[in-house]
């Protein structure tokens, strides 16, 4: 496996292509799974005993341990789905997530490996559409995601949605 | 009658509202404070009256945590209102709050949310001004080789920042432009001031905060607050778990003159028996489990033994205790139809890691993302939008009866009634 270089050689080999070609794949398709309302699958891109949080740029900077979404595995994921589709109540709205390349997150010092995991970040936008259509940019910012291989594929183990604004429209129901 | 002020909003930063009502700018319904006419929630002109009569009114306004300024020169900004204020503490340790704004051509001087600063400089033509306010030096005061500058008499004392009334409670730092309103202990009553004690009475460390945007008036989402009858009703994720039941043992309180309120319960002592919730004939009951019930858990706080506490401090602020979810929350208008909400999720400067851990999952429950309360974020933009082009329609509020006062029980809407009997009486309407 290559180790990262100052001069980008390391993003020429094919090991290293591997891995961020996988790592994109996996974010992509799970925004995909939340855009296209495929809220059932949303728990299986994450490990059993994965954390999932939302949380601002604000608190990440003054070390806040309280965001606006925290799950502790994915048990928790799944009742976010079951109250969002059985006691909450809200205006019917959907995502769009765009999100850019993947990228391995900074700081990253030895070859990644999925067996040990794999952190990147990869920037997102999100327009939040109403069931009138009205559409508006709902929020950006980018996914921490630590990202490992288990028996069953690639997981996420840990994913904190680091809003840019710690601002919210009204309300999060729908997962990012 | 003095037709003369019938506006009332001259732009002076006086305190006192106008001694004769200015009858044109609402006429309330017959039926007193059991209606409450859509009117207010749309009308222009009321939420400029608003600006003078409350906000700048005899009433204390939250800036901040005192938490948030613990050193000399520490400055968190908000806004009082429409009006940029900023809090900073003194070299002598005290905490002054000022208008956010130079005396010069009116630059705001602080720009961020939160900082340090050892004086304030504006940024436009450099005046500098003490932490306790004073004009300290302007550029090129004396022009430059006998050119320009100011006139010899110019007096920079004459010309400080504004400052405002200061008072602090618990762990909440208040601002006032009004000179007659008593001292905030006084202002809250004592069992107002109690419940501040019992939750910000002690160190506090704040763990978490964020802005929420609501598209109503900002009196529909205090009055949903003020509203215990709705609470376990249209929080579905509440009733299901026992968290906060109308048939528990409970009251909804209100202050002598009816702006203040305290709605609380208590989860372990629930009698569903003989209600409506036992029949399973409310939505509330449809079946729903969680799968990690971790969230759930909590101890009991206080020797009380009240789970739910919700706090109002006329006209915007909230405390909050759900189990050991606690929040400070200010509301602030934006206009007629939009509303900001900040909150400060709060836990105590000596928290066990346990607690922590605790507040960090009932989170969850919580703020935009909340699982019990996410609603109130949509509820009064549904309501706004239904009252546009009908003014002279009015809600109906007469849960608990058509007045005023504590009531033992929540099926009431005591609160809301005791909302509106202040904001006309701040208002003069
Ligand atoms: S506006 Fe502040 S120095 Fe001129
Ligand atoms: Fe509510």
């Amino acid at each position: 496996m290559p180790i990262l270089t100052k001069d980008n050689t390391h993003l020429l080999t094919p090991a290293f292509q591997q891995v961020i070609t996988a790592a994109a794949a996996l974010v992509a398709d799970c925004v995909g799974a939340v855009d296209d309302e495929r809220f059932d699958e949303w728990s299986t891109f994450f490990t059993d005993d994965c954390r999932y949080d939302i949380t601002t740029r604000e608190a990440r900077q003054k070390g806040w341990p309280i965001g606006l979404m925290h799950c502790a595995g994915a048990a928790m994921l799944r009742d976010r789905i079951m109250s969002m589709r059985h006691a909450n109540i809200f205006e019917a709205h959907h995502y769009r997530h765009m999100v850019s390349a993947t990228r391995l997150a900074p700081g990253t010092d030895r070859a990644p490996e999925f067996a040990s995991g794999v952190r990147v970040h990869t920037n997102f936008g999100v327009t939040r559409i109403m069931a009138n259509g009205e559409t508006t940019f709902f929020g950006s910012g980018f996914f921490d995601d630590l990202i490992v291989a288990t028996p069953g594929g690639l997981r996420f183990h840990e994913r904190t949605v680091v809003l840019d604004s710690s601002q919210v429209d009204t309300l999060i129901v729908v997962p990012f | 009658m003095n037709p003369a002020s019938d506006t009332g909003l001259e732009a002076s930063a006086s305190s006192a509202p106008p001694a004769t009502p200015p009858e044109t700018l609402l006429t309330w319904p017959a039926e007193g404070l059991a209606r409450i006419p859509f009117q207010v929630y749309n009308d222009p002109a009321i939420a400029d009256a608003e600006q003078q009569r409350l906000f700048r009114g005899d009433i204390w306004n939250l800036i901040c945590l005192e938490v948030e300024i613990p050193q000399p020169g520490d400055y968190r900004t908000n806004v009082i209102g429409d009006t940029p204020v900023v809090a900073i503490r003194g070299n002598d340790g005290l905490v002054r709050v000022f208008v956010n704004r130079c005396a010069h051509r009116g630059s705001m001087l602080c720009l961020d949310k939160s900082g340090n600063r050892k004086d304030f400089t504006c940024i436009y033509h450099n005046w500098v001004y003490d932490l306790e306010g004073s004009l300290q030096s302007i550029a090129f005061r004396r022009g430059i080789r006998g050119q320009g500058g100011l006139p010899e008499d110019f007096d920079p004392s004459q010309h400080g920042l504004k400052q405002l009334r200061m008072d602090i409670i618990g762990a909440l730092v208040f601002a006032s432009f009004s000179e007659k309103v008593p001292p905030v202990r006084e202002w809250l009553g004592e069992r107002m001031a109690w419940n501040v004690d019992r939750v910000v009475g002690r160190p506090v460390r704040i763990i978490g905060g964020y802005t929420q945007v609501m598209h109503n008036n900002w009196k529909l989402y205090i009055e949903n607050v003020k509203d215990a009858y709705h609470a376990g009703l249209l929080h579905l994720f509440f009733t299901r778990f026992g968290l906060n039941r109308l048939s528990m043992d409970g009251a909804v309180e209100v202050s002598e003159r009816g702006g203040h309120h305290l709605s609380w319960s208590k989860m372990h002592n629930d009698h569903t028996e003989g209600t409506e919730y036992s029949d399973g004939k409310l939505r509330s009951m449809k079946d729903f489990d969680l799968e990690d019930k971790r969230l759930l858990q909590s101890w009991v706080e206080h020797e009380d033994g009240i789970t739910h506490m919700i706090q109002t401090i006329f006209p915007n602020v909230i405390i909050q205790q759900i189990q050991n979810s606690l929040a400070v929350r200010l509301l602030v208008p934006r206009g007629t139809d939009e509303c900001e909400l900040q909150w400060w999720i709060i836990g105590y400067a000596d928290d066990t890691e346990a607690q922590m851990q605790t507040r960090i999952l009932q989170s969850n429950l919580v703020g935009p993302a909340g699982l019990v309360s996410l609603e109130d974020g949509v509820i009064g933009s549904i309501v706004q939008r239904t009252t546009l082009q009908d003014p002279n329609r009015a809600g109906v509020v007469e849960m608990g009866g058509r007045t005023v006062e504590s009531q033992k029980g929540r099926v009431s809407e005591t609160g809301v009634r005791g909302f509106w009997q202040e904001w006309r009486q701040k208002m003069g309407v």
